[in-house]
């Protein structure tokens, strides 16, 4: 059993704010992702919750008791760093059993050691077990620390970019071992990652963390179908996603969106939601695979003109880059995913277009998403 | 060629001399030490002499000829003395040392830096300077000639070196490890104890060769701040000079003793003393 609840909790460091009333709530036995980018204030807030960093306001609750005051030994909480913080002076086995010989945490020797060797299974650490850390390679030290988080049955575990360090097959891997391993340590775990497709794959619910605030929280599909901001959408998604600028026209019951000097008629259902923005600029979102490339004039259906700037192949899809026939300075050039047999050579004339309800629309001063589309 | 020559050559050859810089003066006690005292004067200086033994004995259980005076050599006496000295220095040191360099590396308080430099600053006059005012007080304590006095005078010496060297070990351990280790659930004192302490132990083992030596071969405390009951080694082989003669042999062979401690000490320490104990702790 562990909830934990953050009440407008804030860390400054000086007059600098790290963490800006935070509040959030995560539930018992809850895969929670803090997603978001470098220096956004994630590492942080797990700090806070270990007891490392003190919180300057606010208040943080462990099963309804706050814990701000607790130090990092009483919080039942167990923490993969990202540096490894591994003990140089002792042997993988003696790093993994260090937890065991705490105060009040100890077992017998023959359990405690029955334990590493199965953690060290896990982890295929067992041959290495009498090496020290600095005889391992990076991969292998990270596995190291999640082992010596692994022994310990806290309340929450925390885990701070806990993959980062792998090499991708490794990382997939150990991707896949984690959420396995979730389902019998059936235990809370904060997760803090900068790569978008961990938290996508691993997270129950996914916060966005970006300079201190919560942008957004929600499943891995609200954050990727549903991004409540430009930030968010342009964060999630490789290759990212593409905007054109654009302008919303609503009246008499019907919506349009001008772009690059076309109208794109949109369902008159959205009509009565996005009423409040007719005449706003806006920035529309459309992901590379839902763009669609033609090479002639559709006549008189919705499609934008450009040339083919380059082809890459990719394996399973092409990805052509385009440039519209009016490029921006912050998107000179759409990436679009086609499927590998189709060849467009360069600087050939195309024409691309895009289904109204795969798009994204945000306002273009505050980059908030528009309620209209689904 | 002949540059290539040279720069294979410069390395050993520059070692070779600056061992025999440092080595010579150490053979020549060595040979004086087992010379008869004649041999130890004769000029020429000899090289190839029938080596014995006697001053040793003379210094350490006594020689015949002393029996009749029912002298006991004092030597044995003065190297117990100094053995005491330097062993309660160096562990008052240590143990006030460790504790003080750890919280001027980890903890953050009022005047930290300038505390740290008072503790420097201990060595920036020359031990004369301080030996009077200290002497005045020291009487007046009645520390005069009492381990406990001495002990106290020479953390003067090995006390700021101590923690200068100590808090830079300190400084060098990742914060993660030790945060680490409290997540994982140790208290302060446990971390300190299972982490921090095995982690510095390189800084120990060279710091505490390092005073030890310091407090061996201190003179000018001993000399003004000690007396008969706490007299050291290096004032004790000052007694060889005498007013009719000098005992040059037994001095030599005093001097070859007093080095064995500290080479044993050297021995025993130096494989602790090793770089890098924090490698493969963080990624670097």
């Amino acid at each position: 059993m562990a909830a934990i609840v953050f009440d407008h909790v804030s860390k400054r460091y000086g007059a600098l704010p790290a963490v800006d009333d935070l509040c959030l709530e995560i539930r018992d036995k809850e895969f929670f992702v803090i997603l978001g980018p470098s220096g956004a204030g994630k590492t942080t807030t797990l700090k806070m919750v270990a007891g490392i960093e003190p919180a300057t306001g606010g208040t943080i609750l462990l099963n309804g008791r706050p814990i701000n005051h607790l130090p990092p030994e009483k919080r039942d909480v167990a923490m993969v760093f990202e540096s490894y913080a591994l003990y140089s002076h002792l042997t993988v086995f003696e790093n993994i059993a260090f937890p065991c010989g705490a105060p009040g945490k100890s077992r017998p020797q023959a359990a405690v050691e029955a334990e590493v060797q199965r953690i060290a299974g896990l982890l295929g650490l067992g041959e290495l077990l009498d090496r020290r850390p600095s005889q391992l390679s990076g991969g292998q030290r990270q596995r190291v620390a999640l082992g010596r988080s692994l022994i310990r049955q806290p309340a929450v575990f925390l885990m701070d970019e806990p993959l980062s360090h792998l090499d991708a097959k490794i990382r997939t891997q150990m991707r896949a071992e984690l959420k396995h391993l979730r389902e019998s340590i059936n235990t809370t775990i904060l997760y803090v990652t900068h790569d978008y497709s961990e938290a996508l794959s691993l997270a129950d619910r996914i916060a966005f963390l970006y300079a201190g605030r919560i942008q957004q929280v929600g499943t891995p599909h609200d954050i990727y179908h549903r991004p409540a901001n430009r930030h968010i959408a342009e964060s999630l998604g490789d290759p990212p996603m593409n905007f054109l600028d654009g302008v919303l026209w609503a009246a008499d019951g019907r919506v349009t969106l001008h772009t690059q000097g076309r109208s794109l008629p949109l369902p008159a259902a959205w009509a009565e939601s996005l009423r409040p923005w007719n005449g706003c600029d806006l920035s529309i979102g459309i992901r590379p695979q839902h763009l669609r490339l033609l090479r002639a004039s559709p006549g008189g259906e919705f499609a934008l003109p450009g040339r083919v700037f380059v082809q890459e192949t990719l394996g399973d899809d092409n990805l052509v880059s385009v440039v519209p026939d009016r490029p921006t300075v912050e998107q000179p050039v759409l990436m679009v995913l086609t499927e590998p047999n189709r060849v467009f050579p360069r600087d050939g004339p195309v024409h691309f277009t895009w289904q109204a309800d795969q798009m994204h629309l945000f306002a273009k001063d505050t980059g908030q998403r528009l309620p209209g589309p689904a | 060629m002949k540059l290539s020559l040279l720069r294979t050559l410069w390395r050993p050859v520059l070692l070779t001399a600056y061992f025999a810089f440092a080595i010579a003066p150490i053979l020549w006690v060595l040979a004086m030490s087992l010379k008869n005292s004649a041999d130890v004067i004769a000029t020429p200086p000899k090289f190839i002499f029938q080596p014995t033994l006697e001053n040793y004995k003379a210094i350490t259980v006594g020689l015949e000829s002393y029996s009749t005076e029912a002298l006991r050599p004092d030597f044995p006496r003065y190297f117990l003395n100094t053995l005491i000295i330097a062993t309660s220095t160096v562990s008052v040191s240590l143990l006030l040392g460790t504790f003080a360099a750890y919280a001027l590396a980890r903890f953050s308080f009022r005047f930290k830096e300038d505390i740290a430099f008072t503790f420097l600053s201990f060595r920036f006059a020359p031990e004369l300077m301080v030996i009077l005012p200290l002497f005045v007080v020291f009487q007046k304590l009645h520390w005069i000639d009492t381990f406990a006095g001495l002990t106290v005078a020479y953390q003067l010496i090995t006390l700021p070196f101590l923690i200068w060297v100590m808090r830079g070990f300190f400084e060098s351990i990742p914060l993660e490890i030790e945060q680490a280790a409290r997540v994982d659930g140790y208290t302060w004192w446990g971390v300190f104890r299972r982490v921090s302490l095995p982690l510095v132990r390189p800084g120990i083992a060279a710091v505490v060769i390092l005073s030890f030596i310091a407090a061996w071969n201190n003179f000018i405390f001993a000399m003004i701040l000690g007396g008969q009951e706490t007299q050291p080694i290096t004032l004790g082989i000052l007694g060889f000079i005498g007013y009719e003669r000098i005992l040059w042999g037994q001095m030599a062979a005093a001097t070859i003793i007093c080095v064995i401690p500290e080479l044993i000490l050297a021995f025993c320490i130096q494989k602790y003393i090793v770089r890098g104990l924090t490698f493969g702790a963080v990624k670097g």
